[in-house]
């Protein structure tokens, strides 16, 4: 039997439950949120091995603040939220350079049918392009498409407003397709 | 359509299969009259099925859940928590491996390998010998080793945890099979990572 889809309405029943210190109610949280909550922060991590741990204090500081959560947003956008500032705090601990490839600032804000379509055509190409591109660009693809979230959950989690995930995303794009092209004009015959 | 209108389509809500009949019927016919947004929704496609293609495995979460309910347990006093009927807890555990212990000490199989390295750089970890059932066994790390590094570890050993930690911070793993334990137990042995093994898995 599948697992019902998580409803606003289900998890402010869920938080107000742990607010009042019901653990099973937590670990319906954490069973439900915790593997996609991991693959997420290694996006984040400068050491993906610290992911586990990462997780860990998250869920820890939902069970110490499940009475704050409103419902305003859903509640994974809400665990991902705190998940992000505890990433960031983490980098900051562990500061390193970092280096990714060169990618230049694009003005435009339009992608041509002929990017699209390149990176259609060469969808081998889209994971080697996904490392390299920066950390938020890959953060808002990776929030977008894999993790299906919605523009507005977005925003939330990068605390910025919507239209500039947007404008992210769509830089995003036109980095990833710029990559893309430079993966495969660098094929080996 | 003009590009303003577009633009405000929610691509990925359709992908998604996030958006009504109605508007699936708008975004199918648009994709039939214009090759640009055919070719910007074929992208998004496809970037999303790569991306999810990608997806690590179902992971279990039943290690994690058990060090977050320590962690709660520690921080809340048991008064204040009301004591879920089928939520066993950690104390459960005391007995069990009270148990494991005799049993260990019944069948003079228990044996403490310690590490006698030294190297700080490496997280160390101690082994208390092989307990009656067919291919578990206890791990004690070290207070200095980080999760990561044990989870890592087990998982590079074909083991997994199934209870833990209790209140000594000893976890107990499990091995698919006894052969399993065995061969494990023996690379352990040599794999240079601060391990002496001097026992080995028993059938009981």
């Amino acid at each position: 039997m599948n697992t019902p889809e998580p409803t606003q309405q289900n998890d402010l029943t869920l938080m107000s439950q742990i607010s009042v210190g019901d653990k099973l109610a937590m670990k319906d949280v954490y069973e439900r949120h915790a593997p996609h909550l991991e693959s997420f922060v290694k996006n984040w991590l400068y050491d993906p091995s610290q992911a586990a741990d990462l997780v860990h204090e998250t869920m820890l500081e939902v069970w110490r603040n499940a009475g704050k959560f409103e419902g305003r947003s859903s509640l994974k956008s809400w665990i991902f939220s705190i998940a992000r500032n505890k990433s960031i705090d983490s980098n900051r601990r562990n500061s390193r350079v970092t280096y990714t490839d060169e990618v230049p600032d694009f003005v435009e804000d339009t992608i041509t049918q002929e990017e699209h379509m390149l990176g259609v055509q060469n969808a081998k190409y889209l994971k080697a392009a996904m490392a390299d591109l920066s950390e938020s660009h890959r953060r808002v693809l990776h929030l977008a498409f894999f993790d299906d979230m919605k523009y507005e959950d977005i925003a939330l989690i990068e605390s910025c407003p919507v239209g500039t995930v947007k404008t992210r995303i769509m830089h995003a794009k036109k980095a990833l397709l710029y990559l893309v092209k430079k993966h495969k004009d660098f094929e080996p015959f | 359509m003009t590009k303003e209108n577009r633009d405000k389509l929610d691509i990925a809500a359709y992908i998604r299969g996030d958006i009504s009949a109605e508007d699936e019927a708008v975004f199918e016919a648009l994709i039939r009259e214009d090759t640009d947004f055919a070719a910007e929704v074929a992208f998004q496609k496809t970037l999303r099925e790569t991306l999810r293609s990608d997806a690590p495995p179902k992971q279990d979460t039943a290690f994690g859940w058990a060090r977050l309910s320590k962690a709660i347990d520690e921080e809340t006093p048991s008064s204040a928590l009301p004591v879920p009927a089928n939520d066993r807890g950690p104390r459960v555990k005391v007995w069990r491996y009270a148990a494991i212990a005799l049993a260990c000490v019944v069948f003079g199989q228990a044996y403490v390998i310690g590490s006698t390295h030294s190297d700080d750089k490496t997280d160390k970890y101690f082994m208390a010998g092989n307990i009656e059932v067919q291919s578990s066994t206890i791990l004690k790390p070290a207070n200095s080793a980080r999760l990561s590094s044990i989870t890592e570890f087990l998982s590079e050993n074909n083991a997994m945890i199934t209870m833990g930690p209790d209140e000594d911070g000893q976890y107990e793993i499990s091995f698919q099979s006894l052969e399993a334990c065995e061969i494990t137990l023996k690379d352990l042995g040599k794999a240079g990572r601060n391990f002496e093994m001097t026992t080995g898995c028993e059938e009981k």
